[in-house]
């Protein structure tokens, strides 16, 4: 049974959401709504093995490669668009975050055979960290990344 | 006999550790201001702020069974001679520094909000949202060594959100606030970026 090791760092599309900011001074609107932008990121060392499952009549492959014990970090960068700090307190706050744990990945890859080069199509899912919950409630969870690969197997022959 | 009591009184003591060392105490900091909690409205019973610069914050109790809690407020409605009562919150602080020394240079903080004779819970519901004039309200700081010694002066209030809540079964309910406040006392106590948030027991207010 085959064995890798894979490094994953991935960049997730952000999202954006909104938080509310409030403030003492009376010259100011004692409420605002402000833009809050989520940049998440994403690195995770895997070691596992490929279960063959079944070759086609033509050469086609379907491997499924299992990682049960993954290490992953995940980062995520909050900001908030226009955040007047010196008058204003956001409340409830997202906040940046580093954190680091145990996840489980799983991948179906499909080799198809042409010629002198395989194509491949992978569907690599990953769960969220494996922890409890945060102390402090984030309007974001741990992520938990779907990546969709298509690509092609270069051989070396010495 | 002797060997027995020794594991027993060992045994005691592990026991004790654990049961002191459950709980966390809710501190969840800033990043913008340092020394001081995020501004939440999740009943975490927390409330800092700085004086003359200094972070302070309520402490927390560690009593022998039942883990880690923040000290929660006294809110309560003074009865006075003149035109109006008072609604008075009050709070035992410390400067929010581990390695500070023992003696701290304040004992509590209080608010002073001035409420009419008839002030009721629905009255303190209703200040949902409110932000007071500046100057409105009073503030007041007390010394370690007499807590009954208190130098007043003028404060900003907004009070962010106030629900009542019924918890569990419906038999128990609670009262959540939190907000921001400031305020001087004379040009020597400055006290800025004030935030809190806490949920009391309904059975403890007496208004």
């Amino acid at each position: 049974m085959p064995l890798f090791l894979e490094l994953d760092y991935a960049f997730p599309l952000g999202s954006k959401s909104s938080g509310e900011a409030y403030t003492l001074n009376p010259a100011l609107p004692q409420k605002v709504v402000l833009t809050e932008k989520i940049s998440p990121y994403i690195f995770t060392v895997s070691v596992g093995f490929s279960i063959h499952l079944f070759t086609t009549k033509k050469n086609n492959i379907f491997y499924l490669n299992v990682a049960p014990v993954a290490v992953s970090n995940q980062t995520i960068n909050v900001s908030y668009k226009n955040y007047d700090k010196a008058n204003y307190e956001v409340m409830n706050p997202d906040v940046n975050s580093n954190e680091g744990g145990l996840v489980m990945s799983m991948a179906p890859v499909y080799y198809f055979h042409k010629g002198k080069q395989d194509m491949m199509l992978m569907l690599h899912l990953q769960t969220p960290l494996l922890k409890g919950n945060r102390d402090y409630l984030l309007s974001y969870k741990y992520m938990a990344p779907m990546q969709l690969t298509f690509g092609y197997n270069f051989y070396y022959h010495k | 006999m002797k060997r027995k009591l020794k594991n027993l009184s060992m045994l005691f003591c592990c026991l004790s550790l654990i049961i002191m060392s459950c709980g966390k105490r809710n501190y969840f900091p800033d990043p913008d201001d340092p020394g001081l909690s995020r501004l939440t409205s999740r009943g975490y019973n927390i409330i800092t702020m700085y004086i003359n610069n200094v972070p302070y914050i309520n402490p927390y109790r560690r009593p022998l069974f039942g883990g880690v809690s923040n000290t929660l407020p006294a809110i309560t409605r003074k009865i006075t001679n003149s035109d109006f009562d008072t609604l008075q919150i009050s709070w035992q602080i410390e400067i929010n520094d581990t390695s500070a020394s023992y003696n701290q240079p304040y004992h509590s903080v209080s608010l002073l909000i001035p409420v009419s004779k008839n002030f009721t819970s629905h009255d303190f519901l209703s200040m949902n949202g409110e932000r007071f004039s500046p100057g409105a309200n009073a503030i007041a700081v007390n010394y370690p060594y007499n807590y009954s010694d208190s130098l007043a002066g003028k404060s900003n209030l907004y009070f962010i959100d106030i629900k009542y809540n019924t918890l569990g079964d419906g038999s128990r309910h609670s009262y959540s606030f939190s907000g921001l406040f400031d305020g001087n006392i004379g040009d020597s106590i400055l006290i800025t970026k004030g935030r809190f948030d806490f949920e009391i027991d309904a059975d403890k207010i007496n208004f």
